[in-house]
């Protein structure tokens, strides 16, 4: 070893990976080579980093577990982590009207849950990460889309269709504000996502039974 | 706009003629809309291109089947949360690997191997010393294990799964530097645990 303060041996070793993968400049490859070629114990440690390397390239691959697969399908299924897409296809105006006929006539299930008077959640702060997220901010943009269209018409529609429409709209608006407000506080189950959804659809339907009936 | 005042005019001009190649990520994203979209083939897709290579990361760097189909669940299920995430700035190999390796390196930080474990790896690695041929595949997988979990992730992608340095810098979110740096103690310390050394 030199008696300067460079150590030869310190060097070469802290470069001898890069050499063996090849990585080491141009520069240093024939001052790491000299060295190994007048050192022994660094040519011995060079020799057993490189035999290493060899030997982990060639540790056989484990076997993927048939059933693992499976397994990883149901707990996605049971966390519900696919994100179906819940959206129904839009329908055709009879399709349409037909459905909210038939929610008109029926009642809404909904009317039995309890009111409540708190003011509706801003929506654009609903950024919760749920898998129905995105169907809700889907429904979201058709509801101010469809709601626009209606708002500048329904002033205009006779009192015996304007006034039904007003009514379900506000229980709707009443129940989509709750379960938006529970989702906003954190406090959403399964079932509230579920009810939402349904709720924004029945909506859709009743505004679309309104446009069609406006078309008519 | 701004101009780049290190940029020579003729490196503009060599930039502007031959402008770096934007990796094409279109089936990437393809694919993860349809699993955002909940096509369930899309998933089966998503696990039998990146299962095997998961599970294998896991079962190494675990060095237990058992434990290494939990974490291989628990990463996809990671995955599945996680995955409108992506956004193709990145490969989608290498978007899951970083999850996948953060999601096994954060188990093993909070779970260092118990002493029973270490006392019973320790003396199969004297053993080893002690056989002729020392790099057989048991020892190595027990000196993998007593590695510290950030240099074993670093050794396992780039000397057995065959990533590059580039690869594994995007992947742990550090320098191609410090990736070499770490594959080189890795490798000194593996050297040290077969021949019956503790690093």
């Amino acid at each position: 070893m030199r008696s300067d303060d460079r150590n030869p041996c310190a060097e070469t070793e802290a470069r001898l990976s890069h050499w063996l993968d090849g990585d080491l400049p141009s520069a240093e490859v024939a001052a790491v080579q000299a060295h190994l070629a007048s050192c022994a114990p660094c040519a011995n440690l060079a020799a057993e980093l490189g035999a290493l390397r060899d030997a982990l390239a060639r540790l056989p691959a484990a076997e993927f577990p048939p059933a693992l697969a499976d397994r990883i399908r149901q707990r996605a299924e049971s966390e519900r982590l696919f994100r179906r897409d819940r959206r129904r296809r839009p329908g055709r105006p009879v399709w349409a009207a037909a459905a909210a006929l038939i929610l008109l006539a029926a009642g809404l299930t909904w009317r039995a849950l309890p009111p409540d008077a708190a003011p509706a959640p801003d929506r654009t702060q609903l950024t919760i990460d749920h898998p129905l997220a995105d169907a809700q901010q889907e429904y979201q943009y058709a509801l101010a889309f469809l709601e626009a269209q209606v708002s500048g018409l329904l002033p205009l529609a006779p009192a015996e269709l304007r006034q039904p429409i007003q009514s379900e709209m506000a229980q709707l608006d009443q129940l989509i504000a709750d379960r938006e407000r529970i989702i906003a506080g954190g406090r959403a189950t399964p079932q509230t996502w579920e009810t939402l959804m349904d709720v924004y659809q029945c909506k859709v339907e009743l505004l679309a039974l309104f446009l069609s009936a406006d078309e008519g | 706009m701004h101009a780049i005042p290190a940029l020579s005019s003729s490196v503009s001009l060599v930039m502007e003629h031959f402008p770096r190649p934007v990796p094409d990520r279109s089936e990437d994203l393809n694919l993860v809309d349809r699993i955002v979209r909940g096509e369930e083939d899309a998933f089966g897709e998503l696990l039998e291109r990146y299962g095997p290579r998961i599970f294998n990361l896991a079962r190494r760097m675990s060095g237990n089947p058992a434990t290494a189909e939990d974490l291989t669940q628990e990463v996809f299920l990671l995955l599945l949360r996680k995955i409108r995430q992506y956004d193709g700035r990145a490969a989608l190999s290498t978007w899951i690997y970083r999850v996948a390796v953060n999601r096994i390196i954060s188990e093993f930080r909070r779970q260092p191997p118990t002493t029973e474990t270490a006392e019973g790896e320790m003396a199969a690695l004297r053993v080893a010393s002690a056989a002729p041929a020392l790099h057989r595949r048991l020892d190595l997988e027990a000196a993998i294990g007593r590695l510290p979990p950030g240099y074993r992730a670093v050794l396992l992608m780039h000397d057995v799964e065959g990533l590059r340095h580039q690869e594994i810098a995007e992947i742990l979110d550090i320098s191609v530097g410090t990736s070499k740096s770490q594959l080189h103690h890795a490798r000194m310390q593996m050297r040290d645990l077969l021949q019956g050394e503790t690093p």
